[in-house]
C-alpha cells in the first residue's frame, strides 16, 4: 500500500517536472494562474448596477426565465415590460436583442415597426442569414471576446433554441448561458408551462428542471380568471427563484379585440394594484366553488320545490339523487344561506309552522324579507 | 465598409486626445467673419442639440456609425447625447455637397442649415450665399433614431428662431475679440486650417 503512494506520488513528480522542462504549466500552477483573488477590484469595476431590464422582473446581469401557456401573454407583457425601461432611458436598446423566433410574418413585422419605434434589435430566423442555432455561438463568441458585457438577449421561445425535453440538451444550454452571464451578459427566455397544472391549479414549467434550475431567476405567469371586463384578461407573474431583489408577484392586464393591431393591443397593458388582483382573484374563486356547487344548488332547489325544506330531508334526498356526500351537502347548506344572493347564497331559513325551520330558495330579483313575508 | 482609423487588435479606445471641433474648425482664424458665424452656429447646435462632443479617438461607437458611411464623409465629428444611465453616440458629417443615404443600421437627418455648425461656402463661388454649400448629417445607429428625432425637433424649432446662416452682428465681433483674448495662448492662430 504504502508502496504503491510513493510510486504513484513519484510519478506524479516525475509529470510534473517533465510538464516542467516542456514550459508547460502544472495543474496546480493553472489553478492559481485561474484565482481570481486579489482581482476584487477590478471586477467591481465590471460589475452591473442593479438595473432592471424588464421592471421589477428582470435584473441586467442576470439569466431570467418567464414560463407562461401558449395565449397568456408572455411576449406581449415582456415587450411592454421592455418598452416601459426603454422609454424612460433606463437601458441602451442598442445592447437589446429580441429574438422572436415564436412568430408568423405578420406578427414578425409588427413587432419589428414596435423595435423601430422603441429602439431595440429585433432578430427573426431566416431573416437577413440568421438561424436560431447560431444563436449559442454567438453568445460564447460574446463571452469569449469580452463582448457580453451589457447585452441583452431576449429568446422567444427558448424550445427553438434548446431542447428542454432533454436533460443533455438542457444543461449544456445552460452551460453556455452560465458563461455569457459571467462575462456581464444578459439573457431573458419565455419558455411554456405545462398543460397540466399542479394540486394548488397553478402552472408549473415545461421540461427537465435544468433551465429553471441554472437560472437566476424564474417567473411563472397564470392568467387570472373573471372579473374584468369580457375582452380583457388579467395575468399574474409569480416569482418561483429569485436572485435580487424582483417582486414576488405583480400582475397586469391587458385587453385583447378582434382586428386590433398588435400596437393597440401593447398600449392595452396596464399594472394591476394588489388590491385589484385580490378582488380579481376572490372573484375568480367564487365563481369557481359557485360552479363547483351548481349541481348541488339544482338539487336542493329541486328538493325545496318538491316541498322537502327541513335539513336533514335535504340533506338525504340530495345525497340520493346526486351521490354527493352528505358532509358535503351539510357545508353547503350551512354556506350557502343567508339573504344575499350576490354573495353567493342560494337559500334562507323561514320559521314555519309549529315552529319549524324550513328552507327556501332565494330569488335574485326579491329580497329575503320579502320571501319571509 | 470602411477601413477603421484604428486597429481593433492594438489600439485602446479613447487613447489619443483627438482636437475640438472649435480648435479644428474656428480656432485657425477666430476674428474672421466666417469662423464668427460658425461659432455661433456650435453654441447653437451644442445648446439646443444637448449634444456633448467626443474628442478622443479611437471612439469605438462612433466607429460602428463611421464605417458605415462610405461617401459624403467630410468633415466628421463625433458627439454623444448624454443620458442618466448610458450615453448614445451621434456622429455628423458635413459635406460640401447635398447626399441620400440609404444605409442598413444607420438612420440620420439634415440639420438645419441656420443652425448646422460648418456652414462652409465655396470659396470661388463670388456671390452672396443665402444658403451654405455645405450639408451637415446627423448619423444614429437605428436603434437610437428615437433619440435622433429628439435632438431634430429641439434643433428645427431652434433654427426657427435663428438669423441666416453667415449672420455677424457687431455685438457677435465684439464677443469673439473678448473670447480671443481670454482664451489668450489657447488659441493656435492658422495652426489649423480646418479638416
Amino acid at each position: 500500500m504504502g508502496t504503491d503512494l510513493n510510486l504513484k506520488l513519484d510519478l506524479k513528480s516525475i509529470t510534473n517536472i517533465t510538464k516542467k522542462n516542456q514550459g508547460q504549466a502544472t495543474s496546480l500552477e493553472l489553478l492559481h494562474k485561474y484565482s481570481i483573488t486579489g482581482n476584487s477590484t477590478e471586477l467591481r469595476k465590471q460589475m452591473l448596477d442593479d438595473i432592471f431590464v424588464l421592471p421589477d422582473i428582470a435584473l441586467l446581469g442576470q439569466w431570467t426565465t418567464i414560463y407562461a401557456a401558449p395565449n397568456t401573454g408572455k411576449t406581449l407583457l415582456t415587450l411592454w415590460l421592455l418598452k416601459e425601461n426603454l422609454l424612460s432611458n433606463n437601458i441602451d436598446g442598442d445592447f437589446v436583442f429580441y429574438v422572436n423566433a415564436d412568430d408568423n410574418f405578420k406578427g414578425i413585422v409588427e413587432k419589428t415597426e414596435l423595435a423601430e419605434q422603441w429602439g431595440f434589435h429585433m432578430i427573426a430566423p431566416n431573416h437577413k442569414g440568421f438561424s436560431t442555432s447560431q444563436i449559442t455561438e454567438l453568445m460564447i463568441d460574446l463571452a469569449e471576446t469580452g463582448e457580453a458585457r451589457g447585452v441583452i438577449i431576449i429568446l422567444d421561445t427558448l424550445k427553438k433554441f434548446t431542447d428542454l425535453m432533454h436533460k443533455r440538451d438542457s444543461s449544456e444550454f445552460g452551460i453556455i448561458s452560465r458563461s455569457f452571464i459571467s462575462a456581464g451578459g444578459t439573457l431573458i427566455c419565455l419558455a411554456h408551462t405545462n398543460k397540466h397544472k399542479n394540486a394548488e391549479g397553478k402552472s408549473i414549467y415545461s421540461g427537465t428542471s435544468d433551465i429553471r434550475d441554472d437560472s437566476d431567476c424564474a417567473f411563472i405567469i397564470d392568467k387570472v380568471e373573471g372579473g374584468l371586463f369580457q375582452d380583457e384578461a388579467a395575468v399574474e407573474f409569480v416569482n418561483d427563484k429569485a436572485r435580487g431583489d424582483v417582486a414576488d408577484k405583480i400582475s397586469f392586464s391587458y385587453s385583447k379585440k378582434q382586428g386590433q393591431s398588435y400596437a393597440d393591443l401593447v398600449n392595452s397593458v396596464k399594472r394591476l394594484d394588489d388590491q385589484k388582483i385580490g378582488k380579481l382573484k376572490s372573484d375568480a374563486e367564487f365563481k369557481r366553488k359557485l360552479d363547483e356547487d351548481q349541481n348541488l344548488i339544482t338539487a336542493v332547489g329541486k328538493s325545496i320545490k318538491a316541498g322537502i325544506t327541513s335539513k336533514a330531508a335535504i340533506v338525504k334526498n340530495v345525497s340520493e339523487e346526486t351521490g354527493i356526500a352528505q358532509r358535503k351537502i351539510r357545508e353547503s347548506l350551512i354556506n350557502r344561506t343567508g339573504e344575499m344572493y350576490d354573495l353567493g347564497h342560494r337559500w334562507t331559513i323561514k320559521i314555519g309552522a309549529h315552529n319549524k325551520s324550513e328552507y327556501v330558495m332565494l330569488d335574485p330579483f326579491v329580497s329575503a324579507e320579502e320571501i319571509n313575508n | 465598409m470602411r477601413p477603421l482609423s484604428y486597429d481593433p487588435e492594438l489600439d485602446t479606445e479613447f487613447c489619443s486626445g483627438g482636437n475640438s471641433y472649435k480648435f479644428r474648425k474656428i480656432d485657425y482664424d477666430p476674428l474672421s467673419d466666417e469662423c464668427i458665424a460658425r461659432y455661433r452656429r456650435l453654441k447653437l447646435f451644442e445648446n439646443t442639440s444637448g449634444l456633448v462632443e467626443e474628442a478622443r479617438i479611437p471612439s469605438f461607437r462612433h466607429c460602428e456609425i463611421f464605417e458605415k458611411i462610405t461617401y459624403g464623409y467630410d468633415h466628421g465629428s463625433s458627439w454623444w447625447l448624454v443620458l442618466d444611465n448610458f450615453r448614445i453616440p451621434f456622429y455628423m458629417i458635413e459635406p460640401y455637397a447635398k447626399y441620400e443615404f440609404n444605409i442598413d443600421g444607420l438612420k440620420y437627418h439634415e440639420v438645419p442649415n441656420n443652425i448646422a455648425p460648418y456652414g462652409g461656402v465655396n470659396r470661388f463661388v463670388k456671390e452672396i450665399r443665402k444658403e451654405p454649400d455645405t450639408t451637415s448629417y446627423l448619423f444614429v445607429k437605428t436603434a437610437h433614431y428615437r433619440h435622433l428625432l429628439d435632438v431634430m425637433a429641439r434643433l428645427e424649432a431652434r433654427a426657427k428662431l435663428e438669423p441666416y446662416f453667415n449672420s455677424v452682428t457687431a455685438k457677435d465681433r465684439r464677443n469673439a475679440k473678448k473670447r480671443v483674448r481670454v482664451e489668450k495662448g489657447l488659441i493656435v492662430f492658422g495652426g489649423y486650417n480646418g479638416d
